[in-house]
């Protein structure tokens, strides 16, 4: 190995002034030993004499093409890779913070479901809470009732603070209404008030609560307008 | 990417935009809302309202509110909005104007050009006045297309195979039906027909009917006057149809619904899809007159179909899937998300406009038919081994379903659940995945058949998940087992649905000779060739001598031929080195 590594070395150094990584080594080897066969046996008398001046400049000659075609080869090579690399690094990134980006939309649209479904239950405890101050402000009861049922209705008033207090912490908020004016954004007119009892445009009744974040509406308000 | 042009389903209540993004097209979406109400408002604090925020104010005032734009396109008529007047066009204008924006921030870039749809019946008057449309919103129209035409791109189907498409599209609140024909690379709308009467509202409508007269069955009070009931029995029944679309019953819930002398009424009443099925089987039967309609007049039957496709959110009803495949004899396509595939297939469209490549929609569907076994009476004679199915193959996952089933015996106290994978009809002739026996069954009264729930849940790990629950005493048995499932194209998903059903012969292509291969050294040296070209080095003879080269490799015929003129450039630009 070491021999024929050497003389490798020492004709591309002769072509090239400096030693030159080989890939295709197998097939230059084979020539080479084709060649130092040639030059050993130049004095056996079984094998005849090889090579005039001639000659051996011709296979010199196609040795430094193979070495010339390998480096050109190997050239090409590198530079692909070295693209190939630079394409897949910048891939991955892009790939990197897509999914970050994916995985962090799906969560959030997840916990906005979550908190949206929950909607439904709290507008049951409104509706029960208020049904039940209107019993207690209408219906004559003897007083050990009416305290019974004040307390009773206490507790339904505390679950639905509880409720309420699950969307706070996930920075749900009730769109206020009564009051307000109209806003499109938020509220949705399911009908208008022609009594003139507020100004042109400011919200007379709510007949759906809306909730929404900071940012988004879970579920528009319905309320009724007032329009002169 | 500065070229992109956008595809937009511009529809008669709803829009939306998508984009094709490395070859996937997209629904460009505004946080969660993925559609946009075609609805355009004025007010006088707040200027134009495009969108959901102008149909809040529809209410409040439909003097400066315009819904269903699209109906009055391609006609004189003016619309009069915060004191002026707008044509049609003028109107849309706004709604692409919205949408353009939407794919602007979702893109961060400009958008100038896009792909519109419009319905097959539309006039080219119709046609016109949304091209115009798009001009006045800054859109140049790179080209309209007919709403199913972009349904069939969306499925894959290209104008290379010849092919009959049924397109069923059962929107909100319209219904049309097209034939498109493939052929020859011509894609043509052979015959369309609507019925703009028709939707998935009717449904809602139907069923919150029937909800109320349950509630006056019950209390004897009537909910009609109200209207803060009406609009919960309106959005009840909506939710029940969607929980219809994959469960066996839905409960409708309504708490505090109405309160007569201080007392509080609630609705509490169950629907079967049995039920909601009989009570909307005639407005289903519409869309069969349509279907007819547009076989008579292109004079083809269902059997020349190849394909059927399912548009439009309300095609998720189990019904309509039955009906089409009962119909036509074909198993529908209806893996594309119902309400996004026009707007995906006009993104296609303009992808392929705008020379980016396109790749098929990927799915995750079932690639097997999953349901258990099931027997029946018929005219007295049990007829066992029924293979009765509640997922189709080419069902998207995960999916949930669930069916009733009823014991064949009043005091029948155990059923064996049998769960099979395969599209024999004989349950036997499938793959057995699991099994298990539910026991100890009631009825819900004496001398009635015990039923039990078969629930399947296909997760998208690939387990089905398969519960059967005794309806009367609510008790569960329970099995896990692993099924197939698959990532396909809908052009895959058609592929192996033909092949199952026709069992054709392969026909091998014909034997040519292999085209000759340039291997890595014969490119390398023709890359160094085109950089020294590039370059100052060399003489015009030397420059012509290797262009021509190059040029003869590029013509070369035979591997021995090029191989020959690979040892010439290696001469040549040894030589010049």
């Amino acid at each position: 190995m070491s021999r024929k590594s050497t003389l490798s070395e020492k004709i591309s150094e002769l072509l090239y002034g400096k030693p030159i990584p080989v890939v295709n080594e197998r097939a230059l080897h084979k020539k080479l030993d084709a060649i130092l066969a040639g030059l050993d046996h130049q004095s056996s008398p079984a094998v005849p004499v090889a090579a005039s001046n001639d000659d051996l400049a011709e296979q010199v000659r196609k040795l430094a093409k193979t070495q010339f075609k390998t480096n050109t080869v190997q050239e090409k090579q590198l530079s692909q890779q070295e693209t190939t690399l630079a394409n897949l690094q910048t891939a991955l990134e892009e790939l990197q913070s897509r999914q970050t980006e994916t995985v962090e939309h799906a969560v959030e649209s997840a916990r906005l479901e979550l908190l949206k479904s929950l909607l439904p239950t709290i507008d049951s405890l409104d509706a029960a809470f208020e049904t039940g101050r209107r019993q207690v402000l209408k219906q004559p009861l003897p007083p050990e009732s009416r305290r019974a049922v004040i307390a009773w209705l206490d507790g339904v008033r505390l679950a639905r603070l509880r409720m309420l207090d699950v969307l706070a912490a996930h920075h749900v908020a009730r769109i206020p209404t009564v009051g307000q004016p109209f806003d499109p954004h938020r509220h949705v007119a399911v009908a208008t008030d022609s009594t003139g009892q507020a100004a042109d445009g400011m919200i007379v009744d709510e007949d759906r609560a809306g909730y929404a974040t900071p940012t988004t509406v879970l579920r528009f308000a319905e309320v009724v307008v007032s329009r002169k | 990417m500065s070229d992109i042009i956008i595809g937009i389903d511009l529809g008669t209540t709803n829009s939306a935009v998508a984009v094709v993004q490395d070859g996937q097209p997209r629904i460009l979406a505004r946080g969660d809302q993925r559609i946009t109400p075609s609805v355009v408002g004025y007010t006088k604090q707040g200027g134009w309202l495009v969108g959901r925020p102008a149909l809040n104010q529809y209410a409040l005032d439909p003097d400066n509110t315009v819904r269903s734009i699209k109906r009055k396109m391609g006609s004189d008529e003016r619309v009069t909005l915060g004191g002026r007047e707008f044509s049609p066009p003028e109107i849309s204008a706004f709604i692409l104007r919205e949408l353009k924006t939407i794919a602007e921030e979702n893109l961060g870039q400009p958008v100038s050009k896009a792909v519109i749809t419009v319905p097959a019946y539309f006039t080219n008057a119709q046609r016109q006045a949304t091209q115009e449309a798009g001009q006045i919103a800054g859109l140049e129209v790179a080209r309209i297309i007919n709403e199913p035409t972009a349904a069939a791109l969306a499925y894959g189907l290209d104008h290379e195979e010849d092919q009959l498409v049924l397109v069923y599209d059962l929107g909100g609140g319209t219904f049309d039906v097209s034939l498109v024909e493939m052929t020859g690379g011509v894609v043509e709308v052979r015959s369309s027909h609507g019925d703009t009467q028709l939707g998935g509202d009717d449904f809602d409508h139907l069923l919150a009917e029937h909800a109320g007269k349950m509630f006056y069955k019950k209390h004897q009070l009537s909910l009609k006057d109200n209207r803060v009931a009406m609009a919960r029995l309106d959005r009840a029944a909506e939710a029940a149809k969607v929980r219809l679309s994959d469960f066996a019953d839905a409960q409708l819930r309504e708490e505090y619904l109405l309160e007569q002398n201080n007392i509080p009424y609630h609705l509490d009443a169950t629907v079967s899809r049995h039920e909601f099925e009989e009570m909307t089987e005639q407005l289903l039967d519409r869309t069969i007159e349509s279907m007819e309609k547009v076989f008579a007049d292109a004079e083809l039957a269902p059997e020349d179909l190849d394909r059927m496709l399912l548009v439009g959110g309300a095609t998720r009803m189990p019904a309509v899937w039955t009906l089409a495949a009962n119909y036509t004899g074909l198993e529908p396509d209806a893996e594309i998300n119902p309400d996004e595939v026009v707007a995906l297939g006009a993104a296609v469209q303009a992808a392929i406009i705008a020379g980016q490549p396109v790749d098929s929609i990927l799915v995750d569907v079932t690639p097997y038919s999953l349901g258990i076994e099931a027997a029946t009476w018929a005219s007295g004679h049990l007829i066992p081994d029924i293979y009765s199915i509640l997922i189709h193959r080419n069902t998207t996952i995960p999916v949930t379903k669930e069916q009733i089933f009823e014991t064949l015996q009043p005091n029948q106290k155990a059923v064996h659940i049998k769960v099979y994978q395969g599209e024999a009809p004989i349950a036997s002739a499938n793959t057995l995945l699991g099994e298990f026996m539910i026991e100890d069954l009631e009825a819900s009264k004496p001398g009635v058949h015990p039923t039990v729930n078969v629930r399947f849940d296909f997760d998208v790990n690939g387990m089905l998940h398969v519960s059967a629950t005794d309806r009367t005493t609510n008790q569960q048995k329970s099995v896990s087992v692993e099924a197939s499932q698959a990532r396909l194209s809908p052009r895959e998903i058609a592929a192996a649905r033909q092949q199952l059903e026709e069992m054709d012969f392969l026909v091998e292509p014909a034997e040519t000779g292999p085209a000759p291969v340039k291997d890595d050294e014969m490119q390398a040296l023709i890359q160094r060739a085109q950089e020294l070209l590039v370059g100052d080095s060399l003489t015009e003879s030397q420059k012509t001598m290797l262009t021509n080269l190059l040029a003869d490799i590029d013509t070369a015929l035979t591997q021995n031929e090029l191989d020959d003129l690979a040892e010439e450039l290696l001469d040549a630009l040894f030589d010049l080195e």
